[in-house]
């Protein structure tokens, strides 16, 4: 048979059958490792606290705060901040119908990842609906 | 014997000693055809571990390290490669990229794999490859110590296949 049929048939059964006319097929495995770090840098401490300021005076703005399992996640007036003389506490507010529902304590969202530690409401002006606060880690 | 026959009989025995004739009557000859049958083949080398070093919430993505290896196949031989997902047998010819795949070890982190090349021409000596890996940035993850890898994982073995 020539040369030239056998690479014409070889054309056809690759368009008849998807898949190119192999004359044979070598295979190996291989191994796909991960290593997964937490993060270093401005948003853990080594006394085991970690904060985030970033944004966090800013209309709208989402926080991440990323910490090691077991560490303190403090979400609140610091010292010297600007949220100074207006703290209580640590409350959640629902902006329902039926008025403002002041619940304090912790652990109040259970239904997201993660745990809260502390949330703190600084202004409720305007506001109409529940207030959400998403803390993972 | 008279001293006229060893004469004879010596002269004989002495122009055959030295190449004047033989005792052979004549020659005969043929000829022959080597055949050869070459089967192509390609063989690939172990590959080595694609290795992804990741760190949370990271913002750009993270290249793998490692996946390279080495096909040697029969000169002008054209190849290619195939990526098949797990460890079973292979199932020519493969696709170009595999993923993105969730490793289950509990790191919960997606990645993508790929080939540096489509394929190659044998050349009769070993040609480097790697398999290619990426993982998007701004996955978290889970992780409850500080650092964690993904040893547990049940789906961290993949296949390459080389098409020839």
């Amino acid at each position: 048979m020539r040369l030239s049929t056998i690479k014409a048939l070889c054309v056809l059964a690759a368009l008849a059958a998807s898949h190119p006319c192999a004359a044979g097929t070598a295979s190996g495995s291989f191994g796909v490792s991960i290593t997964l770090s937490q993060p270093v840098g401005p948003a853990t401490s080594s006394s085991g606290i970690c904060t985030s300021e970033s944004l966090s005076d800013q209309t709208g703005a989402i926080v991440r705060v990323v910490c090691q399992t077991g560490q303190f996640v403090s979400i609140g007036p610091r010292p010297g901040g600007r949220f100074i003389g207006t703290h209580g506490g640590a409350y959640s507010y629902s902006f329902g119908p039926l008025g403002p529902d002041n619940r304090a304590g912790f652990g109040e969202f259970t239904n997201g990842a993660g745990t809260i530690t502390s949330f703190r409401v600084y202004s409720v002006d305007g506001t109409d609906g529940p207030l959400d606060l998403l803390v993972s880690f | 014997m008279t001293k006229l026959k060893k004469l004879i009989l010596a002269t004989a025995l002495g122009a055959a000693g030295m190449g004047f004739g033989s005792a052979q009557a004549a020659n005969t000859s043929g000829t022959f055809t080597v055949n050869i049958t070459l089967t192509s083949v390609c063989t690939l080398s172990a590959i080595a571990n694609v290795a992804f070093a990741y760190t949370s919430f990271q913002v750009g993505a993270q290249p793998a390290t490692g996946g390279g290896f080495t096909v040697t196949c029969t000169n002008t031989l054209p190849y290619t490669f195939g990526l098949q997902l797990g460890n079973g047998a292979a199932s020519p010819p493969g696709t170009a990229t595999l993923g993105p795949i969730t490793d289950n070890s509990g790191v919960n982190l997606a990645y993508s794999l790929g080939l540096s090349a489509a394929g190659g021409t044998g050349s009769g000596a070993a040609q480097a490859f790697n398999v290619t890996g990426t993982m998007a940035g701004g996955q978290g993850g889970t992780c409850g110590i500080g650092s964690c890898n993904n040893a547990a994982s049940t789906n961290n073995i993949q296949t390459l296949i080389v098409n020839y």
